[in-house]
């Protein structure tokens, strides 16, 4: 029986396999965001927009399966939910919190969406390089070194899907006609 | 001497009084003494509207063969006051054969008794009480009345031994000593009657103490409880109402016992629910209310349907609509019962036929429902209810497999029938110990099969997760509104329900001793109206008339084939005590009636008597009475034995 | 091969393959999301857990979990979930639902579950709207709000407050978090589980359909619950020597946290619970009284 710790995590003594168990959890974090609106998309009718994501969700899981190859999964601390050293925006949030809703229906485009998986990202090696100018422990930065260069690789990977995304505009069709709930049919 | 001999198939016999006066507490006394000696009884009771002290009269009717009605009039009526007496007229169905002991302290004869022409004897039961210290004329009451039956002495003492036995030693002591005075003095009566050899011949025929196994005696309301436990129901939701409470208070200590739980909930929005939540769980449960209540939990039960999830609901009809006659009965809720559910929502509608049979109906119902997966409605009712009897105990209800699960268990069903779930299909969890992975579950649960039952894992089993719907939906549960889902998903309600074969427990048929005799007239009821229906049967039958009387226990589906081949070639009355002929109605819209078939359909409150019913038939028959009813003979006799009995002792007033 | 407790890819393993109607943005997603981190944290054996719910867009929320689940009436949930648990006590049992579902329609049943204090976990994502049936005021929205064509000049009454009346009905456990920081709100979803009674989690989880205002304004407004939800007042000046100071309720419906916690367990309503008595054995008992 495990029980939830009030205890805030001190970021200057955090272990190396500290770090990557927080990274694995943000990195799996963000692939469970994108699968989760891919599935929305796809019920809302935008298979355009969802299959982008798909694309993504691979992407990021391929990043996560990269990093553990640093350190043996066995060894790894367990930590809870809530005790995730750092939190980056989820997608939609980040335009729902402006003053323009609408542009996060159904019918979002697949470039809009890279664009804000994209800035979740750029937030994500933030926190990196962030961590490890603060951290103590050699083991540690250079843990995170080698997590920020995965994370690298994940950006560039969605800097060219965006181009690709971007080029094809013109030529995509507009999406199928919303099905919001409570409108949608089962 | 009024009292039971070989000749005479029963005696009915009254106490009323004004609250705290103990009419019940006698009656229940005079019962449990009858099912000392062997004899079978019946009591029921009436009261003011009062929670405390208010008047009340208990009617019992006892005799050495089952009794199953009230009968058609109350032989001996012991008035220990005259408080609101007229509330209970009708009750107390009086007549120029019956006897009225009343209390000379207690004012003039009313003008509704002495309407009735029945002979009067002053028998100053509170005097008599007051001879003893904390004696109360109740007792007194029992001891007269016990005297007048025939019963022995050591048979009401015991009686009220058991049934006071919650009071102080000095309150039992008092209780008996006044039915030994009360007792004396009518034996005393007797005795000076110059009857001698007759007196030999009604001493060898008076009831006698028998020893152990007694027959049970117990209401309506715990029989159902009864029924309940041995259909192995471990959850029960409970809200107050009248005349259903008394079934959860009796079994709430005794679930307990058998490792069941029962709550008590907030509404019956809540205990429907609560149901289903439990029957989700794997536990068969139930839940007993009124009309308001069946009402209440009409959303509720449509659930159970829709999500095939078991329930039995319970409903102790009562006086309606609306808030209409708490305390009293009618048979007015078979509509709701039938058709009370919106969209379709095929489902289980039974009806217990005696206080004994509540305890066959409620086994059978829980049972039914959960093999079928569907919510059972019983309809009770208050006559039932809260009549307590001395009955033969009842037998065990037809054997049901169980809940079809999805892993063959000794003894039980998996899903032979259906390949989705059979060898083919693995849980997900045990692909998962093999491979290291949990697989997202691919059961379904709603899938159609031969019979349209489809295996219902409970809650804990691993591979088999499914979220139960309300919501249309597919064979997997996942909310459909496709045209051919809907309609896959209907049929298997209904065909589940169809397909089964429920034997020969939908009905009783009773065609007198030679029960391969054929019959011209079928006398057709349900319900609480059995009892008077089976009589009136039995006395057509002694006037020469090839009468049946047929009792509907499985009221839907309805049994059709079943139905007609029993009432084939005969003419059919179909009797029930409502104002709207509902049972008539319904076999009508179900074409199960010949058009020549009529309807006896009378509201309540009153109980069914079998006058009544012959009255109603020999109308529809065009038939005058040819010879006497043999009811009304009985009480000819006794009339004519009560007037000649003088006054004895100077303490009483001779008869009329 | 799964790493040791990385609880996000864990908790994948507790949805089912049904996709979610709830519109892009909806903040129910968020609630979804921690509810499986917190199973996942917990290692609750996926078919040991029975997610109960009523009808809503919330209510939806069973089917997506790969776990057994109750998609019932409008407003009963509570029940439903009380009867299962109460017959089933190995369960873990997660009663979800709305606004309207809950404190309208479910009002009499959120009082006495309070009350009955049975093992549950009850999480409310209130919107302050019904979303499904298209936009009406709900028992939380406030009285001015005029975009429902049923009441176009606003409901007029006050909100209902679900934290201060789960507290008047003597609820032991009680607790707000917001759909937009799913990972704070997995430990109040886990702590609630953990809790040996009825355990309340009220969730503002916006509908960017109906009132897509509240996305930013709740983002903005909501901050840590800090204080107790009870507090005593400061007693007037002319009280008497010894009077109870009146206890007031501090709760703006914003604060975030654990707002009331009574470490204590349920009052068990079976005796026998526990014992597997012999069921012929009491019956035979049982039909043998019928004779005296």
């Amino acid at each position: 029986m495990h029980t939830p710790s009030n205890v805030p995590i001190e970021i200057g003594a955090l272990s190396a396999p500290e770090a990557l168990a927080h990274a694995l959890e943000l990195t799996h974090d963000s692939a469970a965001r994108y699968a989760q609106l891919q599935a929305c998309l796809e019920a809302h009718h935008n298979q355009i927009a969802a299959d982008v994501l798909a694309r993504v969700v691979e992407l990021t899981l391929a990043t996560a399966s990269s990093m553990p190859g640093l350190k043996p999964p066995e060894q790894l601390p367990r930590i809870a939910p809530w005790e995730l050293l750092w939190r980056c925006p989820d997608l939609l949030a980040m335009r729902l919190g402006e003053s323009a809703p609408t542009a996060c229906n159904h019918q979002i485009g697949a470039a809009e969406l890279l664009r804000l998986v994209l800035k979740r990202e750029r937030c994500a090696q933030d926190c990196f390089t962030q961590a490890r100018a603060l951290v103590m422990a050699p083991a540690t930065q250079q843990m995170l070194i080698s997590i920020a260069m995965r994370q690298q690789e994940q950006i560039a990977r969605l800097e060219a899907l965006l181009a690709s995304a971007e080029a094809d505009a013109s030529e995509q069709p507009p999406p199928l006609s919303d099905l919001d709930p409570p409108n949608r049919p089962e | 001497m009024v009292w039971l001999s070989g000749d005479q198939q029963s005696i009915t016999v009254a106490i009323s009084g004004s609250g705290g006066s103990g009419a019940l507490t006698a009656g229940f006394i005079l019962l449990a003494a009858a099912q000392r000696c062997g004899l079978y009884g019946l009591m029921m009771r009436s009261a003011g509207p009062q929670v405390r002290g208010g008047e009340s009269v208990s009617i019992l009717r006892l005799g050495p063969s089952p009794v199953t009605n009230i009968g058609d009039r109350v032989d001996l009526l012991a008035a220990l006051d005259w408080r609101n007496i007229e509330r209970f007229h009708d009750e107390l169905a009086l007549d120029n054969s019956s006897l009225v002991l009343h209390d000379s302290s207690a004012g003039a004869v009313p003008d509704s008794i002495l309407a009735s022409a029945a002979a009067q004897r002053e028998t100053d039961f509170s005097r008599h009480a007051a001879e003893h210290s904390g004696g109360r004329a109740n007792m007194i009451a029992v001891g007269v009345l016990g005297g007048e039956i025939g019963l022995p002495r050591q048979a009401l003492s015991d009686a009220a031994e058991t049934l006071l036995g919650k009071k102080s030693a000095a309150t039992v002591e008092a209780a008996k000593a006044c039915i030994a005075t009360g007792y004396r003095g009518t034996v005393a009566q007797g005795e000076t009657r110059a009857e001698g050899a007759a007196l030999a011949q009604r001493e060898t025929a008076t009831p006698v103490l028998s020893a152990s196994p007694r027959r049970w005696r117990l209401s309506g309301n715990a029989a159902a409880g009864l029924g309940a436990l041995r259909a192995e129901v471990g959850f029960v939701a409970a809200y107050p109402i009248t005349p259903a409470s008394e079934m959860l208070e009796w079994l709430a200590p005794r679930l307990e016992r058998t490792g069941g739980t029962l709550l008590q909930a907030e509404d019956e929005l809540a205990a429907v629910n609560m149901l289903v939540g439990a029957s989700f769980g794997g536990v068969p449960a139930l839940t007993a209310t009124s009309g308001p209540g069946l009402s209440l939990m009409t959303e509720g039960i449509g659930l159970a349907i829709a999500s095939e999830t078991p329930i039995l609901v319970v409903d102790v009809a009562r006086g309606g609509p609306s808030t209409g006659l708490p305390t009293k009965s009618e048979q007015a809720d078979l509509n709701q019962a039938l058709y009370g559910l919106h969209g379709d929502a095929p489902h289980l509608v039974l009806a217990p036929l005696d206080v004994g049979d509540c305890a066959y109906s409620v086994e059978w119902a829980s049972r039914l429902a959960e093999r079928l997966q569907t919510a059972a409605i019983l309809l009770s009712d208050q006559a039932l209810g809260q009549t307590h009897a001395v009955i033969d105990p009842p037998p065990r209800c037809p054997p049901v497999l169980g809940r079809k699960r999805v892993h063959a268990a000794s003894g039980q069903d998996s899903a032979p029938d259906s390949p989705a779930q059979t060898s083919t299909h693995t849980p997900a969890d045990s692909i998962a110990q093999t491979h290291g992975a949990t697989q997202t579950s691919t059961f379904m649960r709603y899938a159609p099969s031969a019979d349209g039952i489809s295996p219902m894992p409970a809650p804990g089993e691993p591979g088999y997760t499914y979220t139960a719907e309300g919501l249309a939906h597919n064979a997997k549960g996942t909310p459909s509104s496709s045209a051919a889902d809907h309609r896959e998903q209907l049929g298997k309600l209904a065909h589940k329900l169809k397909a089964h074969d429920y034997g020969d427990g939908w009905a009783r048929i009773d065609r007198g001793r030679d029960q391969s005799a054929p019959a011209t007239i079928s006398l057709l009821t349900w319900g609480s109206s059995w009892g008077a229906v089976q009589e009136a049967a039995h006395r057509l039958r002694d006037q020469g008339l090839q009468v049946q009387a047929i009792g509907l226990r499985l009221l839907a589906p309805l049994q059709q084939e079943a139905l007609r081949a029993a009432i084939e070639g005969t003419r059919v009355l179909v009797i029930e005590v409502n104002a709207g002929a509902q049972l008539f109605r319904y076999l009508n819209a179900e074409r199960a009636l010949p058009l020549s078939a009529r309807s006896f359909a009378r509201p309540g409150p009153l109980p069914l008597r079998p006058f009544e019913v012959i009255a109603q038939l020999q109308d529809q028959l065009n038939l005058s009475p040819r010879a006497q009813d043999s009811g009304s003979k009985h009480s000819h006799k006794i009339s004519h034995k009560i007037s000649r009995e003088p006054a004895a002792t100077a303490s009483q007033k001779g008869a009329r | 091969m799964t790493p040791a407790m990385i609880p996000s890819l864990r908790a994948r393993d507790y949805l089912s393959d049904v996709k979610p109607i709830w519109c892009p943005g909806c903040g129910h997603f968020g609630v979804l999301s921690a509810l499986t981190k917190a199973l996942a944290y917990l290692e609750r054996p996926k078919h040991e857990i029975a997610l109960v719910s009523g009808i809503g867009c919330s209510s939806r929320l069973p089917a997506y979990l790969d776990c057994y689940g109750f998609h019932g009436l409008h407003g009963r949930a509570l029940p439903l979930a009380t009867g299962l648990k109460a017959a089933r006590p190995d369960l873990t049992v997660i009663a979800t639902g709305g606004d309207g579902d809950g404190f309208s329609i479910g009002g009499n049943h959120f009082l006495h579950a309070c009350r009955r204090d049975i093992d549950l976990c009850y999480i409310v994502m209130d919107n302050a709207v019904y979303g499904m049936t298209k936009g009406q005021a709900s028992p939380t929205t406030p009285p001015d709000w005029t975009q429902s064509a049923l009441t176009p000049h606003g409901t007029g009454i006050p909100a209902f407050r679900p934290a201060a009346i789960a507290l008047a009905s003597g609820a032991s456990f009680i607790a707000r978090g917001f759909s937009g920081d799913p990972h704070g709100l997995s430990e109040l979803i886990a702590r609630a589980i953990l809790h040996p009674g009825f355990a309340f989690v009220h969730v503002l989880s916006p509908c960017r359909t109906y009132r897509p205002d509240d996305q930013s304004s709740w983002k903005q407004a909501v901050h840590p619950f800090g204080e107790h939800l009870l507090s005593a007042t400061e007693a007037p000046a002319n009280a008497t020597q010894g009077s109870t100071p009146a206890l007031q309720i501090q709760d703006d419906g914003l604060g975030l946290g654990i707002l009331h916690e009574v470490p204590r367990g349920p009052i068990s309503t079976n005796a026998t619970l526990g014992a597997s008595p012999d069921h012929a054995a009491a019956l035979d008992a049982i039909e043998a009284e019928l004779e005296a």
